[in-house]
This record gives C-alpha cells, sequence and structure tokens, in this order.
C-alpha cells in the first residue's frame, strides 16, 4: 500500500520533512530551500519545524533531483522548468474541460 | 512484452470518418449504458467503462486521433519512437538497465501506455551512487517509475482502494516475475494529482532500496460531468419555456439525486451554482462547486397545435431582442 505517512484528517498522505528527506534521499537544508525558491509547497506553512509535504511534493522534489543530476539546470533554470511543467499540466486540464462541451 | 492493437473506432461504434460530435455523442451513450454504477453486470461495466473511457481520451483528441490514425494496424512495425527518444525515459517500456515493466489494473491498456502515454512522465530519476561518466559505484537506488492511473470521478469523491499488478521482466535472467499490490486512491483525488507507491519502482542494487512508482491521476471522463479543478459542471438541455417560466428538475449527481430549482427566465448558457456540491478538495474538508450550465435547445419540430401557440406569442409578446 501507498503509505508511510504522519496521520492527517485527509486520506491523502502527509509526511513531515524528515520523512521526506529520506525518501527522496535530499537533505533537509536542500528542502528547505527549494521550499524558500518556491519549487516545492507544503500543505501547512507555519515554521520551519512543521513543514509537511504531500505526495506531490515529493515528486516534485525527486524530479528536481533528475533534472539537477541529468541535465545540470541551475535554479534559476528549474524554477523556469518546473514552471513550465505546471504550467503545461494546467493547460492540458482545460483544453480537456472545453474539448469536453 | 508483445502489446495489442486497440480499435478504438469499433469499440466506440463509430466510423473512422466520424465527426468529433458523433465521437462525443457515441461516448456518451455507451459511457452510460456501462457505467460502474448503473450496469448490470458491474465488473463487465468497469471494464468496459474503461476501454470506452481510453477510447475517448484518442478519437476526443484530436492530435491523438491524427497520431492514432497514422499509426494503423501495423504500428509496431512503424516504429514507436524508442524509450528515451524523446528526452524522459518511458517506463513502460523499460529503464536505462533494460529491465521491462508492465501494469495491470492501472485503467489504461499497454497500446495506449505505450502511445500516448508518455507525454504525461518523465520518470526515471538515476540517484545515488552514479558517477558523471554513467558507471555506478556501491549500493544503487532503484530507479522511480511514472504512470498514469484512470480514476472515476466516484472514485474521487469517495476514495478508493484498487489492485494493481506489475510484471516485470530481468533481461539478465529472462525471468518474468508478477507483484500484485493495492494502491489507495485519496478522497478528493483531482486531475495531475501525483500518488506515489513506495518501493514500487526499480529494484536497488548492490542493497540499495527499490524506487517509487508515481501514479498520476487522470480522471476518467464522465457522461454527464466535466470536471475543472474540483468543481463539476453539468450541461443542462432546457426547453424555452421552462426556462421563460422556470422549472425544478432532478439531476442524478455523484452523491445522490438533487433537484435543481431553475428560476424564470433563466438565460442559455447561464451557470447556476450548487455551493459544496462538486469533487472534495484535496488537503481539506471542503467540496468544490456544482455548475449547471443551461442549454436551451429548441424542439426539432413542431406541431400544428405548437406552431398556433408560437404564432399567438409572437403577437402577443412585446419582447424584441434586437432592439
Amino acid at each position: 500500500m501507498n503509505e508511510d505517512a504522519a496521520p492527517s484528517n485527509s486520506s491523502a498522505p502527509v509526511y513531515t520533512i524528515e520523512t521526506v528527506e529520506r525518501i527522496t534521499r535530499i537533505s533537509r537544508d536542500q528542502i528547505v530551500l527549494y521550499y524558500n525558491y518556491g519549487l516545492v509547497s507544503t500543505i501547512q506553512t507555519p515554521d520551519k519545524s512543521d513543514l509537511l509535504f504531500d505526495d506531490d511534493a515529493i515528486h516534485r522534489l525527486r524530479r528536481i533531483a533528475f533534472l539537477l543530476s541529468e541535465y545540470e539546470i541551475n535554479h534559476n533554470g528549474l524554477k523556469m522548468v518546473t514552471a513550465l511543467m505546471d504550467e503545461v499540466e494546467k493547460l492540458r486540464e482545460e483544453v480537456r474541460f472545453l474539448r469536453e462541451r | 512484452m508483445a502489446t495489442a492493437f486497440k480499435d478504438y473506432y469499433q469499440i466506440l461504434g463509430v466510423a473512422r470518418t466520424a465527426s468529433s460530435d458523433e465521437i462525443k455523442s457515441a461516448f456518451r451513450q455507451l459511457a452510460r449504458k456501462y457505467h460502474p454504477d448503473v450496469a448490470k453486470d458491474k465488473k463487465e461495466g468497469e471494464t468496459k467503462f474503461k476501454e470506452i473511457n481510453e477510447a475517448y481520451e484518442v478519437l476526443g483528441d484530436p492530435e491523438n486521433r491524427k497520431k492514432y490514425d497514422q499509426l494503423g494496424e501495423n504500428w509496431n512495425a512503424q516504429g514507436i519512437p524508442s524509450y528515451g527518444e524523446q528526452g524522459f525515459p518511458h517506463p513502460e517500456a523499460g529503464t536505462e538497465d533494460g529491465q521491462e515493466f508492465h501494469f495491470e489494473g492501472t485503467g489504461f491498456s499497454d497500446f495506449f501506455e505505450q502511445v500516448f502515454g508518455r507525454g504525461h512522465r518523465f520518470g526515471g530519476f538515476s540517484t545515488g551512487g552514479r558517477t558523471r561518466a554513467g558507471a555506478f559505484s556501491g549500493p544503487r537506488h532503484g530507479q522511480d517509475i511514472e504512470g498514469a492511473i484512470l480514476v472515476t470521478l466516484e472514485e474521487a469523491m469517495h476514495g478508493a482502494i484498487r489492485a494493481l499488478s506489475l510484471q516485470s521482466v530481468d533481461p539478465a535472467t529472462g525471468k518474468a516475475k508478477t507483484e500484485s499490490f493495492k494502491v489507495r486512491i485519496p478522497k478528493g483525488a483531482l486531475e495531475g494529482q501525483v500518488i506515489r507507491v513506495p518501493g514500487k519502482g526499480e529494484a536497488g542494487t548492490g542493497g540499495g532500496e527499490a524506487g517509487n512508482l508515481f501514479l498520476r491521476v487522470r480522471l476518467a471522463s464522465h457522461p454527464d460531468f466535466r470536471v475543472l479543478g474540483a468543481d463539476l459542471y453539468h450541461d443542462l438541455p432546457l426547453a424555452p419555456w421552462d426556462a421563460v417560466l422556470g422549472t425544478t428538475t432532478r439531476l442524478h449527481g455523484l452523491d445522490g439525486d438533487l433537484d435543481v430549482k431553475i428560476p424564470p427566465g433563466t438565460a442559455n448558457g447561464q451557470r447556476l451554482r450548487l455551493r459544496g456540491r462538486g469533487l472534495p478538495k484535496p488537503k481539506s474538508e471542503e467540496r468544490g462547486d456544482l455548475f449547471v450550465v443551461i442549454e436551451i435547445k429548441m424542439p426539432p419540430q413542431v406541431s400544428p397545435d405548437e406552431k398556433d401557440l408560437w404564432e399567438q406569442l409572437r403577437r402577443t409578446s412585446s419582447f424584441k431582442p434586437s432592439e
């Protein structure tokens, strides 16, 4: 089953930064850095110690690791690539919605 | 692994020359018949519903349809771009090390995954112990795999558990193995959302952990509802007199029947908002809204009596829309 998460009210799993660190093999400092850059979002945004993430965030962090290792993209490039990927997904959804009319 | 060709035109029961409206109409008709909630045989209904959805995913999208039409039945011989050619590895074809994968239970056929699936994925992450030269040293974590999973609106509404199986062939030994596992579809799963299944990616080597399987949610097309985020849209055909006089109509919602009050003087294209009757929002207790979009339909033919009434209305009414 797809679970190694912290308890939450939603049925979607929620992970602490320690768990995310273990799953993604990305250091806590790097995760916080990506969060500060706006490359990854949390499901709660109070202070650093309370950062909680979902599957989307884990996927995004793995994608960042992939882009860094395979394409040697810098942080500005990362921001642009991830923003474009998000936009493509959003546009795909809108096109699909409009086409089904 | 050999992949069978899918005749999507035959699945939807339309000619190869069918217009996009004919394809849409055929899909809606079949989707209503085989929707798992209404089909007499639930199991058969579910299989057929997914098959119809896949066919519509291809034929209902002009670009996918064009690509499909160019393939033809000899598609395998025409050389689908092999794994990695479009910049990202293709998980269903295999990983960098040549390990082949094949999923069952995602709702998409192998044919669909192979031809149309890669636009939605970019899996195959290399991590751990890899040197610049491409060689690996020490324990190596398995690569992650990304695939798509077809989720019905009912599953998104209530959450669900789905059984999946992963078949893989180890190129070193040639041995095939099948592993079955369950995936929890969270309540409020939305289009594009990622569901992570730990340890179901590529196996690690030298004591490294297995990779993750990332499943990207594709919401199945529904015969009665369109989806945008957590909001649902229902197109409601209405007779002109009901639009003028107002009426109440019963709508079969995803979580039960709803009586929708159409106020007098409702215009074509008007949206009536039913707050909180959409899909659950992820990470929240709230729900999106349901929009009922009015489509005023004209009667295809009128009887002499009806014509008299329209004539009478024309004489009596002071409404001049062009003024």
